[in-house]
């Protein structure tokens, strides 16, 4: 069975993404840093957020090789405030999830459909 | 005075055969249950590696589905009602192959579903992201189940 962190892990991304769906969240995306650009795991972008004074990056890492297809993975980091230490969450269910609301949110996908559909 | 002890042996044994043949079938029968509870047990633990699998993907789907879901709660409705019932109908075939406080977890997510999918409306939204929590936290506990039973003698 679980331990109580990984159930605290569980609710505190169900929230984040409820959160997220709600807009009280509000997601931006930046490049990442050059730790993530330059050397394996890679991202190709960085959502950010400001919750409550602590910094949440998320992104989608993947291992960079020309002979083997690595599936991402999703992962959340929280900083302090200026940035400079990072610490990334334990894998838990539901980040994929949490990458997939930010994504709607940054992408603005139900205001996309109101334009189109607007459209004559 | 060695064909005395023989004697001796065999007389005894057939004035105890009977008493002999009922402690062997006491015997039988106890390792009968050992036998019969041992392979029930070797059947379980085989319908879990071959099946739960399977049902975690499935559970994995109706997790992401859901969250889209909410994403447009009120024009999906329909959709996240049919989903849950998929998703119910997942965890009651599940049930019957888990044993202890994570046969108790599924029941209580099925109960919860089920609770709530006959009362849907555009202000259950809090109560799905409830079941969503839940979800999550069912298929964490299968994943660190299935990591467990590899290490299993």
């Amino acid at each position: 069975m679980l331990s109580e962190h990984q159930k605290k892990w569980i609710q505190a991304i169900a929230n984040l993404i409820r959160l997220t769906q709600e807009k009280e969240l509000k997601w931006k995306a930046k490049p990442p840093p050059l730790r993530l650009t330059e050397d394996n795991p890679r991202a190709d972008i960085m959502y950010v957020t400001d919750f409550e004074g602590q910094k949440l990056y998320l992104y989608e890492r993947y291992f960079f090789d020309h002979d083997f297809f690595h599936s991402p993975e999703t992962v959340l980091e929280l900083s302090n405030s200026d940035g400079h230490a990072a610490w990334a969450s334990p894998k838990i269910e539901g980040l994929d999830d949490l990458l997939e609301a930010v994504k709607y949110q940054v992408i603005d996908v139900n205001d996309f459909l109101e334009k189109i559909l607007k459209k004559k | 005075m060695f064909k005395n002890g023989i004697v001796e042996l065999t007389t005894w044994f057939f004035e105890h055969l009977s008493d002999l043949g009922s402690i062997a079938s006491i015997l039988g029968f106890v390792i009968t249950v050992f036998v019969f509870f041992k392979i029930r047990r070797l059947y379980a633990r085989l319908l879990f590696i071959a099946r739960v699998p399977e049902h975690i993907k499935q559970l994995q789907a109706y997790r992401s589905r859901i969250t889209k879901q909410l994403q447009n709660f009120d024009e999906s409705l329909e959709e996240t009602r049919i989903e849950l019932a998929e998703c119910e109908a997942t965890l009651k075939s599940l049930k019957y192959k888990l044993r202890g406080d994570m046969r108790k977890s599924v029941v209580e997510l099925t109960k919860l579903i089920a609770n709530q999918r006959y009362s849907l409306t555009r202000h259950s939204k809090h109560e799905v992201h409830k079941i969503y929590a839940e979800l999550a936290m069912v298929i964490q506990s299968l994943r660190e189940l299935q990591k467990d039973e590899r290490w299993r003698d």
